[in-house]
């Protein structure tokens, strides 16, 4: 029976040469039919939204159709960028991609999402509102959590980076300095995508200055200082400490933000006798607690036990919180410690809970400990500062000068987070608003301008007569955007170098300020710190480092 | 019987004729035998080998699956045919009309093969002769089936059937009376004249080679409409040309990229009988051409009756003919030798297989239905064995009369059993005689001598020798039967039937022997024919003075052994008795003698050889006694229709080495043979080997 259907077969499918092809071609027909049916049905189920697939139970994919990743926070800040897009599209237009993990797991990440992408439309709102083109559109990258699914965004960027219809031209957002963070920069760059790095402050994310004109990354820019000049800059507004005062505790997971703040905190020069050795702890990820409070358990024992009286924190501000809480529940009583540690901790303020923070003031009220860090932006920075400027002058001169004169280094980015400011309440005013926004985390603020330099960048590289720089010229750009190319900033003026990095970009020293009983704890503006020590040149030329 | 029976290596996936053909009977691609240059195949094998059903089966297995033509070349159906317009047809161009035709209809991969070049020369054979206008046209319809092309058919062959035969019938309009014959002279002028212009080209290039044409087409066909109306070799060699025309249209059909993409395995001609005129003369001419280099691709394979047909038989050469035996070897690598003679260079003589006793085996089985007398059946099994030599028809025939397992004291006995032939029984004995002998009487048989083939060869099956058969022929008993026919010709016939020849038996073939003894003894209580003829020979030889002979030392040692199968013992005894060589001088002639002598059929009636063996009945001396009982010893050792006779084997010895004993000078010679032939006898071996007992061992 078998047989006999198998030479029927054959008679009727392979018997002849003529037969063969007919049969290869109508198995081809049909097998391809076939694949385009299953990738189709495969394909629409798992589809999330337009651009975004489903994979490994995470959306990943670029959307700009007002698709929020299934997060409630960033619902209506997706929604208005949607319209502004919808705005743009019949008008020549570029798109820049902000590539972030859109779906965190807590609640805290998610409120954090919500400051960065509430940056991001208010650079694409007030870009797409001055003069100046083309216009921008604005699309959401979701990398998957922890970056890892990069590898199925990069693609599609580069792709849109060659596609008149999308005119992808730079890549910004970037908030987490991790291996899959570097390796789609990697991806990116050497695919002639530019991308403008907003939060990650990894020195492995950046490229070294050099004299020949070669760097890493070909087309990188990033707006915010590396953990090496944040601890050059905490430490230089410091003062000096004597190295038995200082204990460096770190995490030893594999996490170049980690790792970069703690070799940049080796680094720091300190005088006087050794003090304890370096303290270790090992975390499970960026935002999991794990067993991390247990092990920090001996380590305090330990640091109350020495004459340290600084702490530099080289880990996540989720292990922070953990190690805070340790510390003012062990007894050290008779000191008082300062912990300094990374930008990540401007993240602080979201997980502390009230409970944290009634645990970090004693019975009277008052901060157990000095909590330290140098954020990349403090929206109060730059009143304070010009405040301080003027009663410095009076001091000086005995004369209190006007604000306008102080110098254009505090004053432009007083001036540009004022109109962020008005900004923000005409957006809030106008429609369903973007969601509750505050700026003390410096997320926004420093999103806006990630975005708001790489529509600067674009705008100054396209040649005249076209619609649109390509891909290669907004990457040459970057080196080009210094004096009078500057870009005014929120966080400060961005003056950029060759190499693309923020030259001598003030940062904000902040403290967690406990705040009053039953009340939530704020930060603080302490200071400005300059990485070179200095104060950023009024003309923001770059200097030559020797 | 199953029609696959000991062709299984033969027609099964990847045996010889799958390979041949290209494709298995399954229709899956086979890896090609042979070629580009393909031998032709001959079956060679007498009667009863299945070369017949081989050939069908070829027809009927492969014919759906590859274009196969099956044409019986005695089938008198072509004559016939041709007699109807006897000057434009002949028996062999209706051969070939029914290859063309069936390869016409043929309805696997490819379709239809059409024969152009055929037709056009069929066409023209038919435009040159004197037709009435009506008898050309129905002429020309006849033929114009040919043309169907194939779902492959290249346009070139539509522009040619349009063209050519429309216009021809167009020019033949004006052909209205017999009166007018010379108009269709003129009708074939235009006709040829066409053909030049029209551009049929293949047409054109194939009757272009034609002797004589020069490279004109026209001229070609008319050369061969001209050889035609002749007799003789002109006609064979147009009737040739004819051959190799359809062979191109058939390699024609099979070339080209339509044909790689829908055809498949190679076309195969099928001759039955091709020793009869019409398949002698398509095989001569296709071996001619290719010989002189005109290849092609059809299969060509023929049954042959000889070992070695006669037209290949005198070709001088210095290689042998190419052979396969399939059942004892693998295909050989054939090669053109330009050293094996003209014709003999482009054959494959293939001997058709005979069935193994495992074969015989399962068919006893199958018709005695698993019959649990195993001592009965083995019996069945020797007597079918010994009979039929292993030759296919008449396993099936003697399986079918051994199938109620009947109690055998003399293999003969089975021959008087019944096998159903055309729905009646009949004793196995007609049946296989009509089958093997009356139905296939020699090609070359005079008509006048067809109805008295068998009954002379019936007389003869008592004959030895060729002096033995001139004697019997020239009796006056049998003068009347002989109607004329002498000894020399029936041992003609017999021979270019494919009967084996055997130095010892006139009827060379051991079972054909026995089933025309069957018949010359009738029932058992006759046997009065029988009688006569050993009769007739015991008084030829004893007659003539006492001389050499051949086969029994002398011509009175030859009239014994007729006299005892005709008259007894007693004359033999006393002979053996009367030259026993007491002292040692003459012993071996002696006991060569004895053999002869004792090689004489059993004459029927009650056995008593055992008895006799035992307890001497002749009134003699000691001697006299002894040898009585000796020869009825060697006699039952030599009977070769009966299983070996364990018992008169030791008895044999025995009384050789009483012999022995008692006479001291022959001693000798007499231990020798007691050892030689007790060992013989016991091993199942004949005592005296010749030709027809060579083939086979004895069985069970």
């Amino acid at each position: 029976m078998l047989r006999t259907v198998a030479d029927r077969l054959y008679e009727n499918l392979w018997a002849t040469l003529l037969r063969r092809i007919v049969t290869c071609v109508l198995a081809a027909v049909v097998g391809c039919g076939t694949y385009v049916l299953v990738s189709w049905l495969t394909v629409e189920a798992r589809t999330c939204a337009e651009g975004v697939t489903e994979s490994g139970g995470e959306c990943v994919g670029v959307n700009g159709s007002g698709y929020s990743f299934g997060v409630a926070e960033t619902a209506p800040v997706a929604r208005r960028i949607a319209e502004e897009n919808r705005r743009v599209e019949k008008r020549p237009h570029v798109t820049v991609a902000v590539m972030l993990p859109l779906q965190p797991d807590s609640r805290a990440e998610r409120r954090q999402l919500r400051s960065e992408l509430q940056g991001a439309f208010l650079a694409q709102y007030r870009a797409n509102r001055e003069p100046g083109k083309p216009l921008l559109r604005l699309v959401l990258a979701n990398p998957g959590k922890d970056y890892a699914r990069q590898g199925e965004v990069v693609p599609d960027l580069v792709r849109m980076s060659r596609s008149p219809r999308h005119n992808l031209r730079a890549v910004t957002g970037f908030n987490l300095s991790l291996d899959a963070t570097r390796d789609a920069v990697r991806s990116l760059t050497d695919q002639q995508v530019p991308v403008l790095v907003a939060r990650a402050s990894a020195d492995a994310l950046a490229n070294r200055e050099s004299d020949d004109g070669t760097y890493d990354f070909k087309g990188l820019a990033r707006i915010i200082p590396t953990n090496e000049q944040q601890a050059h800059a905490l430490a230089d507004f410091n003062g000096s400490r004597t190295d038995r005062q200082t204990v460096l505790v770190r995490d030893t997971r594999g996490d170049p933000y980690v790792r970069s703040l703690a070799r940049a905190f080796q680094r720091l020069p300190e005088d006087g006798p050794p003090g304890p050795d370096d303290m270790t702890f090992t975390s499970e990820g960026v935002a999991e607690p794990g067993d991390v409070d247990n092990q920090f358990r001996p380590t305090v024992n330990t640091i109350c036990n020495s004459g340290a009286d600084t702490v530099y924190f080289a880990g996540r501000s989720t292990h922070l919180r953990l190690f805070l809480k340790r510390l003012a529940q062990e007894a050290c009583v008779d000191r008082k410690f300062t912990v300094v540690s990374g930008s990540d901790a401007a993240s602080l303020e979201y997980r502390m809970t009230r409970e944290d923070w009634a645990e970090l003031r004693d019975g009277s009220g008052k901060p157990r400990m000095t909590v330290q860090y140098a954020a990349p932006a403090h929206p109060d920075a730059w009143s304070t500062e010009v405040r301080r400027w003027q009663e410095k002058e009076k001091k000086r001169t005995g004369e209190k000068p006007s604000a306008e004169k102080a110098p254009r280094s505090l004053r432009d980015p007083l001036a540009e987070l004022g109109r962020l400011r008005e900004d923000i309440a005409a957006v809030q005013s106008s429609g369903e608003g973007m969601g509750p926004s505050r700026l003390s985390d410096s997320r926004t603020m420093l999103v806006h301008d990630g975005v708001y330099t790489a529509v600067e960048g674009i705008r100054g590289a396209k040649p005249t007569g076209r619609a649109a720089p390509s891909t290669e010229q907004v990457g040459r750009r970057w080196a080009t955007m210094q004096a009078g190319n500057r870009v005014d900033g929120t966080s400060g003026r961005i003056c950029l170098t060759k190499a693309g990095n923020p030259y001598d970009k003030p940062l904000a020293v902040v403290e967690l300020k406990p705040g009053a009983k039953d009340a939530r704890g704020t930060l603080g503006f302490v200071g400005l710190a300059w990485p070179t020590g200095e104060r950023q040149p009024e003309d923001c030329v770059v200097r030559s480092s020797d | 019987m199953s029609r696959e029976l000991g062709f299984e290596g033969l027609v099964e996936d990847g045996g010889f004729f799958p390979r041949l053909l290209g494709r298995n009977a399954r229709g899956r691609d086979e890896k090609p035998l042979y070629g580009p240059d393909l031998p032709v195949v001959l079956l060679t094998g007498g009667p009863g080998t299945g070369k017949q059903r081989l050939l069908e089966l070829l027809r009927d297995r492969f014919g759906r699956k590859v274009p196969v033509a099956y044409v019986d070349c005695a089938d008198d159906q072509y004559a016939q045919e041709a007699d109807r317009q006897a000057s434009c047809r002949s028996a062999a161009t209706e051969a070939m009309y029914g290859v063309a035709l069936r390869m016409s209809e043929f309805e696997g991969p490819g379709g239809a093969l059409p024969t152009p070049r055929f037709f056009a020369g069929m066409a023209a054979v038919a435009a040159g002769q004197r037709l009435r206008r009506r008898e050309l046209e129905q002429e020309l319809a006849r033929y114009r089936v040919l043309l169907a092309s194939g779902r492959a058919g290249g346009r070139g062959l539509g522009r040619f059937t349009r063209n050519v035969l429309t216009g021809y019938l167009s020019a033949l309009a004006g052909v209205v009376a017999p009166a007018a014959a010379p108009l269709v002279g003129a009708a074939l002028t235009e006709f040829l004249e066409k053909l030049e212009r029209t551009g049929a080209e293949p047409v054109r290039a194939a009757y272009g080679d034609y002797p004589g044409a020069a490279g004109s087409a026209a001229t070609g066909l008319r050369l061969l409409a001209h050889e035609f109306q002749q007799d003789g070799e002109e006609r064979r060699f147009a009737e040739g040309f004819l051959f190799r025309a359809l062979r191109e249209d058939l390699d024609a059909a099979y070339s080209g990229l339509g044909a790689t993409l829908t055809r498949v395995g190679r076309p195969a001609v099928l001759l039955q009988h091709a020793n009869w005129p019409v398949g002698r003369a398509l095989l001569e001419s296709a071996l001619g051409d290719r010989a002189d280099g005109h290849h092609d691709g059809t299969v060509l394979v023929a049954s042959e009756r000889m070992a070695e047909p006669l037209f290949l038989a005198d070709e001088p050469r210095s290689e042998e003919l190419a052979r396969y035996r399939p059942d004892h070897e693998e295909p050989p690598a054939w090669r053109r030798l330009p050293a094996r003679g003209r014709a003999g260079q482009g054959v494959l003589l293939l001997r058709m297989p005979l069935l193994t006793t495992e074969h015989i085996q399962q068919q006893l089985q199958r018709h005695t239905g698993g019959a649990p007398e195993a001592t009965r059946r083995r019996r069945a099994q020797g007597a079918v064995l010994r009979l039929s030599r292993r030759r296919p028809r008449m396993v099936q025939r003697l399986v079918e009369a051994a199938g109620e397992l009947p109690e055998l004291d003399n293999d003969r006995e089975l021959l008087d059993e019944d096998a159903v032939f055309e729905g009646e029984p009949h004793p196995v004995r007609d049946v296989l005689l009509t089958e093997l002998v009356l139905r296939q009487p020699p090609e070359n048989l005079p008509v006048a001598h067809t109805g008295r083939w068998l009954d002379v060869l019936t007389q003869l099956s008592v004959a030895h020798t060729g002096d033995c058969a001139r004697a019997l022929l020239r009796s006056p008993e049998l003068a009347e039967i002989a109607g004329g026919l002498t000894a020399d010709e029936v041992r003609r016939y017999l021979r270019e039937s494919g009967w084996p020849v055997c130095e010892w038996h006139f009827i060379g073939d051991f079972g054909l022997r026995q089933l025309l003894m069957s018949r010359l003894h009738g029932p058992p209580e006759d046997g009065a024919d029988w009688r006569r003829n050993h009769g007739l020979l015991h008084a030829h030889y004893r007659d003539r003075t006492d001389s050499p002979d051949r086969g029994f030392g002398t011509t009175a040692a030859h009239a014994l052994h007729h006299d005892l199968v005709a008259g007894g013992p007693e004359s033999a005894v006393r002979h053996l008795a009367a030259t026993f060589p007491a002292g040692g001088v003459g012993a071996e002639e002696w006991c060569d003698q004895l053999l002869a002598l004792a090689h004489a059929p059993w004459p029927g009636g009650r056995d008593e050889r055992h008895e006799r063996m035992a307890v001497a009945r002749i009134e003699g001396g000691r001697l006299e006694r002894q040898l009585d009982e000796l020869l009825h010893a060697v006699w039952l050792c030599a009977e070769r229709t009966r299983p070996p006779d364990i018992a008169a084997a030791d008895r044999m010895v025995k009384l050789l080495g009483e012999l022995a004993r008692e006479y001291a000078g022959a001693a000798p010679v007499l231990t020798d043979r007691a050892e030689g032939w007790g060992r013989r006898a016991r091993n199942r071996q004949p005592l005296r080997p010749c030709s027809c007992a060579a083939d086979i061992g004895e069985g069970s």
